[in-house]
């Protein structure tokens, strides 16, 4: 005889095991690197090495980090540091380097195993053979680069890659931010005042133009306020020129056309420079002066005396510490763009980055790249990037969702970092030669911030130094590097989200 | 029931023993309790001592982080890395004050000035932390560095002292302590040994009265029986107690009522009967009392020694009884322990373990000569056994007989290894450093204020060095602390080589030493211990497979001539191993007064020079520039003044190189050059004539690309026109730089303002400079025109440069001419122009227009308050 109340239930806990069974086996590729997992292996291949009498134990990789950097490397109270040699018995020998670009001290490097370089130095570094290829030690290892989003390394390719090859290992992410006042952009009485001058409340800017409407509403010099706090000295000029012109210039459009004639000097070019000069009344007089970087203008803002900075996602993780003046009167958002008909472009690029590469002379190549892969496995790196005054940012999908980084970073800030991912390029031109470009390019523009020359001037001549500098390094070889460019960042210039 | 009541005497010795096992059962708890309370005590002193001494020194080594990075701050260049200190120090101050707060709490109550005085300390020097964490967060890394070279040094000197102060005084407090408790033990003890003594008395009292009791009543039956026997009496006799002797004397009595009554049919018949049980009788008492007698005395002997015997097994001492011939009696378990041996072993070893492991017979003989003479002997024995040293506590008592004659000795041991291993560690924790085991700083100023009394009284010297290590912090940062103990250590181990036995190396903290001499008479001595010292650091230190060089910085002072104090001596050498840091490191230098006073005045004046722009101090004066062949004034250099509250009009000479060394020359100068261009702006406003302003720069000033801007600005506001404006630069600036200085100088150039080359002559006088950087004006320094006309040398050299000048279509000033004669010879080699005290000297604006410009013709002819004199040049 039947009894349909045991069968039925029996039949329902079968279909949901199967089903569960499906969703897992599903998801299990996306889920390519478990957490952990990665430094075990890393840790077993030290252990290979030194059984196999390749490395003797008790060996020393040579570390050279920034000002800041060491922390987050090295852990609260050195437990990372501990961790490692604990796991492995080699030691970290670490040495501080100035936070300046890298190139020069790699050069100099004799015995240095690891060190950091910014995104933007990749071509550089590697065109003058500064730093291995890593993608041999990768393969040697049986390591990948996983970039699912569970725990995968976010914007890999233009974190990781120059071309086809593995050039750093991600350890932090610059993905330029623009930071606000929100209680100002809250405060009714600010509010109806804006609305009587520009006609709309006061809010996140959508385009640059409305940006530099809100700068220049809440510029206040006589209070010792200032509007916007956006450096404008010769070195990092391009920071903030890069994703203006991007906006400016999107759909279709960038620094070169396929023959490597520079286009910046374009109308592009030219609104995008104004709008760079555009927020200079707006911010502190010496802003242009030397070495006036992030390290001036950063302490305005984060002792409340300005509206808005724009700054990587360590800003957001600085103004919400106990002691900050601003903690809880910030929002973060990805930077502005402009509308193209109906559709708003925003464009962002990293600035700064602090990844990990191996330069040619050290001696410990292969221990070095191990002690990578252990660094910025899914675990070990949540460790990194909680470091209370480090500068690694969240740089793999599973620190958007820790529930301790999302604490220290604000849930608002690391959503608004998701959101700017898909309008984000890479650093600099992405060519050999960057350093050059980049300088061209910056003194033209501090050109024009001191009153100089126009805009327009400013990318005329750079243009014209740009073309100079192409010329002297290989026409034909440039034309090659921004084709593979091109080809693997494919939404630079044709507007799909595949950046 | 009857039966029940009865005290038989076998009851009443049961009672008695009873009564004297509770005596001893409560002589044992009350020993127990001393014990236990002895070592509760002992147990509490050492708290007292070690909790809080490690407790300040936790503290000391905290406020040592928080000033290593405060000082590590300022050095810093990036806002993050700032920010990570910055929150560092944060973390270890709040760490610091709640430790600090509850040291605090427990200290009011013992001393409320001291808690005070550190709870102060903590809150200015936190102050100045905050002062210093508000500027680092701005970013103004030298306002930070000037509140931490100068504002919270002395703090935290004040908060560190308090510290090391407090610990002096507990460590004090806690050795009287341990004294106190050490007393109150020994105190303890003699009241239990009175007490034991008046229990053993109270036991004898008893058991005496018991005895005395039963043998009275014993001889009252005897004296009845004998009585009944001789037929003296016929009383019945007295019967007390319920016991079987009062059964005895009441049996006694029914026989003499029956003796009495059968007496007369009996008397005859048992006459003899009688005599024999009276015999029978006595005989019986006799034995009675011998045996009850003998009963007592041996269960009483029996009981004591008992006693004594458990009491000496289990004592925590070692207890060992001789014989006056010196063979072992007795050793009790604790002494077996001690000693490892067995009673059979001990023997041959007695001299040994009485009096110490070197000594024989013969001292074991004097030993107990000594207690037999004085009734004690004691001492304190170390040794080793079993590879582990050991020290006992050994005393010697006689034990004497009842004739007062010795017939044995009592020796006990007492184990002290453990509290004086204690007592070592702690003196030397608190003496010796941790790291390098060389004496610390307080040891060493002990050690010092004892040489320095020695000296006193001897007519000697003493001689401090304070040894600084060049560049230890680079090692420290770059190879961390690990590498850099390391290196202190062998640092240490090359100083102690260096020295002799007697002198005294110790650490004072950091990577600083000091070597103490005493008994010196020859300063030869001091100079040959200072190079041999640096020789010793020569050659390169090998830690972690890296190879350093460090080498020292050694200051000397010396007693008397340097200071009659430590502190004074020590801080003296301070001074002078700085001077030895100035000279170039890797040097010796001994302390200069002078240099002292001059180091003091520069500090003072560096701290007012920072304000004297602020608070209007700063003055141009003019020196008027003539033109040869009309003598008229074309023009005037402007010469810089600090009108100083505090030293006076003071000469640049006396304070531009020190705006230049911090910077300041940046702001002076363009205060200069705004200055300069608004009083000639007043100038031609007056007189519409051409003048020209000639303004000094620094070569500080073409480190950033302001200066260009500056003279922008000073030409745009005073609208000053083209050619009017001249900067003087020296021939240093164009070492260095040498494209970056031809791109400014250029830009200079290109806003109409004149550039000269000042002093020409004195440096390197390169025609290449000349040729190269866009010079409009030679100035031909004040040395050659000084003795123009009476030194061939300096006029040919004077004719070669105006030649030279001439040639590449300069004009050719000569500076400081204060004659005629030289007047004329410039004129006649071709000189364009002149300034000196011939003309005038540099005066105020206001007296430059009286004197110069009001003058209907400005001729060249000198006011009267302007006569030729020698002076500085600006």
């Amino acid at each position: 005889m039947p009894v349909p109340s045991a069968v039925a239930p029996r039949g329902l806990f079968s279909s949901v095991l199967v089903g569960l069974l499906t969703l897992t086996l599903a998801l299990l590729p996306a889920v390519s690197c478990l957490a952990g997992e990665q430094a075990e292996r890393a840790v077993a291949a030290v252990k290979q090495l030194i059984a196999s009498g390749k490395v003797r134990p008790g060996a020393v990789i040579r570390l050279n980090l920034k000002q800041g950097n060491i922390a987050a490397f090295m852990g609260r109270d050195n437990e990372l540091k501990d961790d490692w040699e604990r796991a492995t018995g080699i030691l970290l020998d670490t040495v501080v380097v100035p936070q300046l670009a890298s190139r020069d001290f790699i050069r100099k490097a004799r015995d240095v195993d690891i060190t950091i370089a910014r995104n933007h130095e990749y071509p550089d570094l590697l065109d003058e053979g500064l730093i291995e290829d890593l993608t041999p030690l990768l393969q040697k290892f049986g390591f990948s680069l996983p970039e699912d989003t569970a725990s995968g390394y976010i914007l890999l390719r233009q974190q990781a890659y120059l071309g086809d090859r593995v050039v750093a290992i991600p350890a932090d992410l610059d993905v330029q931010l623009i930071y606000l006042r929100k209680d100002l952009l809250e405060d009714p009485a600010e509010g109806r005042r804006f609305r009587n001058k520009y006609g709309r409340d006061p809010s996140v800017p959508r385009t640059w133009k409305e940006y530099t409407e809100l700068v220049s509403f809440f510029n206040r010099p006589q209070e010792g306020f200032y509007g916007a706090l956006e450096p404008r000295e010769r070195l990092t000029a391009w920071m903030y020129w890069f994703p203006r012109y991007a906006a400016f210039a999107a759909p279709g459009q960038y620094l070169f056309d396929e023959r490597m004639k520079p286009l910046i000097d374009s109308p592009a070019g030219v609104a995008a420079t104004e709008s760079w000069l555009a927020t200079i009344p707006f911010s502190p007089q010496e802003v242009s002066g030397e070495g006036k970087d992030y390290n001036y203008t950063l302490p305005y803002f984060l002792r409340g005396k300005g509206f808005s900075t724009l700054i990587t996602p360590a800003g957001a993780k600085i103004a919400n510490l106990e002691q900050s003046a601003i903690k809880g009167k910030v929002i973060a958002a990805p930077l502005p763009g402009r509308f193209v008909g109906d559709r708003l472009l925003r464009r962002s690029t990293i600035m700064y980055g602090n990844n990990l590469v191996l330069p040619r002379s050290g001696k410990n190549k292969e221990l070095a790249f191990l002690y990578a892969m252990w660094q910025t496995d899914p675990d070990n790196s949540i460790r990194s990037v909680l470091v209370s005054g480090g500068f690694a940012d969240p740089y793999r999908y599973n620190h958007l969702s820790n529930a301790e980084i999302r604490k220290v970073y604000s849930p608002q800030a690391l959503d608004a970092l998701r959101a700017a991912l898909p309008d984000t390029l890479p650093a600099g031109t992405g060519l050999p030669g960057d350093a050059e470009y980049l300088a061209a390019l910056g003194q033209q523009l501090w050109l024009a911030a001191t009153g100089s020359q126009s805009a327009g001037q400013a990318m005329a001549r750079t243009a014209g130094e740009w073309e100079a500098i192409t010329e002297r390094l290989g026409r034909e070889q440039q034309i090659a590097h921004w084709k593979s460019f091109r080809k693997n960042f494919p939404g630079v210039v044709s507007d799909n989200k595949s950046r | 029931m009857r039966r029940s009541r009865r005290l038989t005497i076998s009851r009443q010795l049961t009672l008695g023993f009873g009564a004297v096992g509770l005596l001893v059962l409560a002589l044992v708890v009350l020993g127990e309790l001393v014990v236990r309370d002895a070592a509760e005590r002992l147990e509490t002193t050492l708290n007292q001592q070690v909790r809080p001494l490690a407790n300040l020194n936790r503290l000391q080594a905290r406020i040592n982080r928080i000033r290593v990075i405060e000082i590590e701050i300022p050095k810093l260049t990036d806002y993050f890395g700032v920010t990570s200190h910055v929150a560092q120090l944060s973390a270890e101050m709040t760490d610091f004050s709640s430790e600090l707060a509850a040291r605090t709490a427990r200290l009011v109550a013992e001393d409320e000035l001291a808690a005070r005085r550190l709870s102060e300390s903590w809150a200015r020097y936190r102050s100045d932390l905050l002062k210093v964490i508000d500027r680092a967060e701005a970013m103004n890394l030298t306002e930070a560095e000037r509140i931490s070279m100068f504002e919270s040094a002395a703090r935290f000197r004040w908060l560190s002292d308090t510290l090391r102060q407090l610990a002096e005084d507990t460590e004090a407090h806690a050795s009287e302590g341990f004294e106190r408790a050490l007393s109150e033990h020994q105190s303890q003890r003699r009241i239990l040994l009175g007490i034991s003594g008046v229990g053993l008395i109270i036991i004898a009292l008893l058991v005496f009265l018991q005895a005395r009791s039963l043998s009275s009543r014993i001889s009252r039956l005897g004296a009845a029986a004998r009585e009944m026997a001789e037929n003296r009496t016929d009383r019945p006799l007295l019967a007390t107690g319920r016991d079987e002797l009062t059964d005895l004397a009441n049996a006694f009595n029914v026989m003499q009522e029956k003796v009495h009554a059968r007496e007369g049919s009996l008397r005859e018949a048992n006459a003899r009967m009688e005599d024999r049980v009276d015999e029978r009788t006595r005989e019986l008492n006799e034995s009675n009392i011998l045996l009850r007698r003998e009963i007592d005395e041996r269960q009483f002997a029996e009981s004591r020694l008992r006693l004594v015997s458990e009491a000496i097994q289990h004592s925590p001492v070692g207890v060992m009884i001789l014989a006056v011939d010196g063979d072992i009696e007795y050793a009790n378990a604790t002494l077996h322990d001690m000693t490892g041996l067995t009673l059979s072993a001990l023997r041959p070893h007695l001299a040994e373990i009485v009096c110490g492991q070197s000594c024989g017979a013969r001292e074991l003989e004097d030993a107990l000569n000594a207690v037999r003479r004085t009734g004690e002997w004691q001492a304190n024995v170390e040794g080793r056994r079993n590879d582990r040293a050991y020290c006992q506590h050994v005393r010697i008592s006689p034990v004497t007989g009842n004739d007062q004659c010795v017939t044995h000795f009592l020796v006990v041991y007492e184990d002290i290894t453990l509290r004086r291993e204690q007592e070592q560690q702690i003196l030397h924790q608190a003496q010796y450093d941790n790291l390098t085991h060389l004496p610390n700083r307080l040891l060493a100023m002990d050690r010092l204020g004892q040489a320095i009394a020695v000296a006193n009284r001897d007519g000697g010297q003493v001689v401090v060095m304070f040894i600084d290590l060049d560049d230890f912090k680079k090692v420290n940062d770059s190879l961390g602390h690990g590498t850099g103990d390391s290196l202190l250590v062998e640092a240490a181990t090359r100083l102690v080589a260096t020295t002799r036995a007697e002198d005294t190396v110790a650490r004072q903290g950091g990577d600083e030493f000091l070597v103490i001499l005493g008994n010196l008479h020859a300063s030869g001595d001091t100079q040959m211990l200072a190079m041999k010292i640096i020789g010793a650091f020569a050659p390169p230190f090998l830690i972690d497979q890296h190879e350093l060089f460090v080498s020292p910085s050694i200051g000397i002072a010396v007693y008397p001539t340097d200071g009659d104090s430590p502190s004074t001596l020590l801080r003296n050498a301070d001074v002078a191993m700085y001077e030895a840091k100035d000279s170039g490191r890797n040097t010796f230098r001994f302390f200069n007064q002078d240099v002292h006073d001059h180091s003091v005045r520069r500090l003072s004046m560096e701290h007012r020079l920072r304000n004297a722009l602020a608070h209007d101090e700063l003055r141009l004066f003019y020196q008027p520039l003539v033109e040869v062949a009309t003598r008229r004034v074309i023009g005037a250099e402007a010469l810089l003044r600090w009108e100083s509250p505090d030293f006076g009009l003071l000469a640049p000479d006396s304070f531009i190189h020190i705006a230049e060394q911090t910077g300041l020359i940046v702001d002076i100068g363009d205060w200069v050059i705004q200055t300069a261009c608004g009083e000639l702006r007043k100038w031609l406003n007056r007189h519409d004539q051409p003048m020209q302003m000639a303004v000094n720069v620094s070569p500080r000033q073409f480190r950033d690309n302001r200066i260009t801007e500056t003279i922008r600005n000073g030409l745009d506001r005073h609208r000053l026109p083209r050619g009017a404006l001249q900067i003087e630069v020296t021939e240093g600036l164009l070492i260095r730089n040498r494209s970056e200085v031809l791109e400014i100088l250029l830009a200079i150039q290109a806003l109409g303002v004149r550039i000269a080359m000042d002093d020409f002559g004195t440096g390197y006088s390169s025609l290449s400079y000349l040729k190269r950087f866009p010079f409009h004006t030679l100035k031909i320094d004040r040395e050659f025109i000084r003795d123009l006309a009476d030194d061939s040398d300096d006029h040919a050299l004077v004719a070669a440069a105006i030649r030279m000048g001439k040639s590449l279509g300069l004009r050719l000033v000569a500076e400081g001419v204060e004659s005629e004669e030289q007047l004329r010879i410039l004129a006649n080699l071709g000189c364009d122009s002149i300034q000196g005290y011939l003309i005038g000297k540099p005066v105020p604006g206001e007296d430059f227009v009286h004197s110069w410009l009001d003058r209907a013709e400005r001729p060249a002819s000198p006011p009267q308050d302007a006569a030729p004199a020698a002076g500085p040049r600006h």
